[in-house]
C-alpha cells in the first residue's frame, strides 16, 4: 500500500468533469484507490463517492493505493490532479 | 386508422412497420431467495450491469462520427455511474442480508444512487441522475432475460420507431435496425431523437400525444415529418396517397437540392438571404448542404451548457466561432451573445429560485450583471473575427441603455485586444435582437446606432400576446399571424429602412411558408431558420413576387384577426399559383 498527500489546485475543485476523469483513470487499475479529506474518505472508483467528497480548490487530499499496479495508478492520479485535470488556467 | 399530430422535427415522409420501444416502467417484483442462491443472484446482476455498460459503449461508438465530444461525454458519464462499485455493493448487501431477488435489490440500490447524485452540489451529475432511470430500465431488461426487441432484421424491412421518449439508452436497442422514421410522445427540436433523425435524414415527429397508448408493434404506420402527422393502420387509400406523396417529396427534394447553391430571388429580382439557425456545430454540414447563405443566428447557449457547471474560456469561444466562421466563409455568421435563462436552459450560474424566469434575469440582463462572463464571450467572438465575416447580436434588448452598456463592454474588449496585439475585425457589425415589444415599438431609437435588426418571433409573440410557449392550454392562442405581431414587424422594418439597415427574422415564423410572403412584403431581407427548412424556403421565395407580397402585407396590416390574415395569404398564394 502506498499513499501520498496532494492539494486540489484547479479552480473548480473535484466537480463533474474532473471527477469523471479521476474515476475513469482509477477504473483502469486493479488496485484499490481511496481519497481522504479531513472530513471523509471515498472510493476513487465511485463517482458518487468522489462527488460527495465535494473537494474544493486548495483541499488537501490523501491518495491511498493498494494493489499490484499501485505505483502506476498513484502516479497517474497524482499527475491528473497536479495538471489541474487538464483544465489549463 | 388513427391520425395523431405532433411537432415535425425532421422532414420527409416514410411508411413502415411499427416497432414500439418500451420505456414504460418494468414492474419490479420482490421475491425471497434462499441464502444459498444469493451468490447466483449477485452474479446475475453483475452480468446485467456489464451487458448494459456494453450497450452504452456500443452506442457511443456508433454515434461517434455524428455527435460532438461534449455530447459523447454523456455516454461516459453513464458508464461511470453503472460501474460505480456502490451500485453493485448496495444491491449485493440487500440480496445477502434481506434475501431478496436481484431485480428488487437493484431497484433499491438505484434509488440510493439517484438520491446520492441529487444530493451532490454538482448540476452536471444531477442532470445525469435523471438519466439513471433510463439506465435502470435497461439493466432490468437484461435481468428479465434475453432482450425482447428484435435484434436481426431482414433486408427490405422498413422500421418506424415509436416511443414514449428516446434517450441514448433506448436508442442503443436499435442495433443496425433499418429505421425509416421516428415518432415519440415527448420531446422537442433539440431532443436526442430530433438530432439523430436529422443527422440520418429521416422523418421524425415528436410530442405526439397518446402515441404509445394507441400504437401497437408490427402494424403499418405512416410518419409525415412535413405536416407533423402519424397515421396508424392506414387505409388502402391512405397508403396509396402517402406512397405517392413520399415519392413526390423525394422527387421534389432531389430537384430543389440541385438548386441549393442558387440564391433565392423573387420573380421580380429581389434577393432574400436565407440563412441557418445553428445550436450545435454538428449541424454545420447539413446547413451548408442545404445551401444556407451563412448563419443568421448562432445560439451560443449550447456552448455554455456543454461546459456546465464550468464556464467556457475565451479559447473555448474562439475555437467554436472560428470553426463556424471558417466553414461558412465568405458568408456571414451572426453570433448571438449568451441568452441563458428563461424557460429553456439551465446552467449552474443561474438562480434556480426565480419565480418567473421568462421575465427575469435572462439574456442581456444576465450578461450585464455578470460582465466577466459577457466579456469573455465578446473577446472570444472578436478574436475569431479576423476573416471579417462574423457579426454580434445582443439578445432581449428592452431599453436603449442596455444596448449602450453592451456596446461599451464591446468597445472595452476591442481596446483590450488591441493592447494585446490580437488581430480582429474593428468594424464587426453589431445588431440587436427584437424580442420585447417595447424594443419593437421604439425601433427608431436604435436604428441609427445598430448595424442590423434581428426579430426573434418566438419570444416576441410570447411577450406580445402573453402566451407561455410551453403551456399546452394556451398554445392555440400562439399566432404569428396576429395583426399585432405583423404591426410590430412592420414598425421595425420601417424604422430600419429609414436608416438603411437590414432586418432579419430568425424565429420559427421564418420557416413557415404561410409567413414568408408576409415577411418579405413587410420588408424583411433575411430569413434565418433550422437548416432542414432552408431548401424549401429558398424554393418558395423563387415563386414569390415582391410587389404582390407588399400588397398582401398592406392588406394584412389592416386585418382584425390572425384568421383574417391567414385567409388573405391563402387567397394571395392561391391566386399566384392559379
Amino acid at each position: 500500500m502506498i499513499r501520498k498527500e496532494v492539494t486540489v489546485c484547479n479552480r473548480l475543485g473535484l466537480h463533474a468533469r474532473a471527477a469523471a476523469k479521476l474515476v475513469q483513470i482509477a477504473n483502469q487499475f486493479q488496485a484499490q484507490v481511496s481519497l481522504t479529506t479531513n472530513q471523509m474518505c471515498a472510493d476513487a472508483k465511485s463517482i458518487l463517492g468522489v462527488l460527495t467528497l465535494a473537494a474544493a480548490k486548495d483541499t488537501p487530499l490523501i491518495i491511498e493505493v493498494d494493489g499490484p499496479d499501485e505505483a502506476e495508478a498513484l502516479s497517474q492520479i497524482e499527475h491528473l490532479i497536479q495538471d489541474r485535470f487538464g483544465e489549463g488556467e | 386508422m388513427t391520425r395523431l399530430t405532433g411537432t415535425p422535427v425532421s422532414p420527409g415522409i416514410a411508411i413502415g412497420t411499427s416497432q414500439i420501444i418500451l420505456v414504460q416502467e418494468i414492474p419490479v417484483v420482490k421475491t425471497s431467495i434462499a441464502p444459498e442462491a444469493a451468490s447466483g443472484e449477485v452474479e446475475r446482476l453483475r452480468k446485467a450491469l456489464e451487458a448494459t455498460i456494453g450497450d452504452v459503449e456500443n452506442l457511443k461508438e456508433r454515434a461517434r462520427s455524428r455527435l460532438s465530444e461534449d455530447f459523447l461525454a454523456i455516454f461516459d458519464a453513464h458508464v461511470i455511474i453503472l460501474k460505480d462499485p456502490a451500485l453493485l455493493r448496495g444491491a449485493k448487501a440487500r440480496i445477502e442480508r434481506s434475501g431478496v431477488n436481484a431485480e428488487y435489490a437493484l431497484q433499491g440500490s438505484i434509488q440510493d444512487m439517484v438520491r446520492g447524485l441529487m444530493a451532490t452540489d454538482d448540476p452536471y451529475f444531477q442532470e445525469r441522475a435523471m438519466d439513471v432511470e433510463g439506465l435502470h430500465r435497461r439493466v432490468q431488461q437484461h435481468l428479465a432475460g434475453p432482450l425482447p426487441e428484435k435484434t436481426t432484421w431482414t433486408s427490405g424491412e422498413r422500421v418506424v420507431i415509436l416511443a414514449d421518449t428516446l434517450t441514448p439508452s433506448e436508442t442503443s436497442t436499435l442495433h443496425n435496425a433499418p429505421i425509416v422514421a421516428f415518432a415519440t410522445e415527448h420531446g422537442a427540436r433539440t431532443s436526442h431523437t430530433a438530432i439523430i433523425a436529422r443527422s440520418l435524414e429521416i422523418p421524425a415527429v415528436v410530442g405526439v400525444k397518446g402515441l404509445t397508448k394507441t400504437a401497437e408493434s408490427h402494424g403499418t404506420v405512416i410518419v409525415d415529418g412535413l405536416e407533423g402527422l402519424v397515421i396508424l393502420n392506414p387505409s388502402e387509400a391512405e397508403l396509396a396517397e402517402y406512397e405517392r406523396r413520399a415519392e413526390a417529396y423525394q422527387r421534389h427534394r432531389k430537384a430543389i437540392l440541385g438548386q441549393a447553391r442558387k440564391e433565392a430571388r423573387t420573380v421580380d429580382g429581389t434577393l432574400i438571404r436565407v440563412t441557418a439557425n445553428l445550436d450545435l456545430t454538428d449541424e454545420i454540414g447539413s446547413a451548408l448542404a442545404a445551401g444556407a447563405s451563412g448563419v443568421g443566428l448562432y445560439r451560443s447557449e449550447f456552448l455554455f451548457l456543454d461546459h456546465s457547471p464550468d464556464l467556457p474560456t475565451e479559447e473555448d469561444h474562439l475555437g467554436y466561432y472560428d470553426r463556424i466562421a471558417q466553414a461558412f466563409y465568405p458568408h456571414r455568421v451572426v453570433i448571438r451573445t449568451l441568452d441563458l435563462g428563461g424557460e429553456k436552459y439551465f446552467h449552474a450560474v443561474l438562480d434556480r429560485t426565480e419565480r418567473n424566469p421568462v421575465l427575469g434575469v435572462r439574456a442581456i440582463r444576465f450578461c450585464l450583471r455578470q460582465p466577466e462572463i459577457f466579456r469573455t464571450q465578446l473577446r472570444g467572438i472578436l478574436s475569431a473575427s479576423k476573416r471579417k465575416n462574423l457579426a454580434i447580436l445582443f439578445p432581449m434588448i428592452t431599453t436603449l441603455q442596455e444596448y449602450q452598456q453592451a456596446s461599451d463592454h464591446l468597445e472595452a474588449c476591442k481596446r483590450e485586444l488591441k493592447a494585446d496585439g490580437v488581430p480582429f475585425d474593428e468594424h464587426i457589425p453589431v445588431g440587436i435582437m427584437v424580442e420585447v415589444p417595447s424594443c419593437a415599438l421604439t425601433a427608431e431609437a436604435y436604428a441609427p446606432l445598430v448595424d442590423f435588426f434581428s426579430i426573434g418571433t418566438n419570444d416576441l409573440i410570447q411577450y406580445l400576446l402573453a402566451i407561455d410557449r410551453n403551456n399546452d392550454s394556451v398554445a392555440h392562442l400562439y399566432d404569428p399571424m396576429h395583426p399585432a405581431v405583423l404591426k410590430c414587424i412592420a414598425h421595425v422594418c420601417d424604422a430600419a429602412a429609414a436608416e438603411g439597415k437590414p432586418v432579419t427574422v430568425c424565429g420559427e415564423a421564418a420557416a413557415d411558408p404561410m409567413m414568408t410572403p408576409l415577411l418579405v412584403g413587410l420588408g424583411v431581407s433575411e430569413l434565418s431558420m433550422t437548416p432542414s427548412s432552408v431548401l424549401e424556403v429558398k424554393n418558395h421565395i423563387r415563386n414569390l413576387s415582391l410587389r404582390a407580397c407588399q400588397k398582401l402585407a398592406k392588406k394584412a396590416l389592416k386585418a382584425r384577426t390572425g384568421a383574417e390574415v391567414a385567409e388573405l395569404v391563402k387567397t394571395a398564394v392561391g391566386g399566384a399559383k392559379g
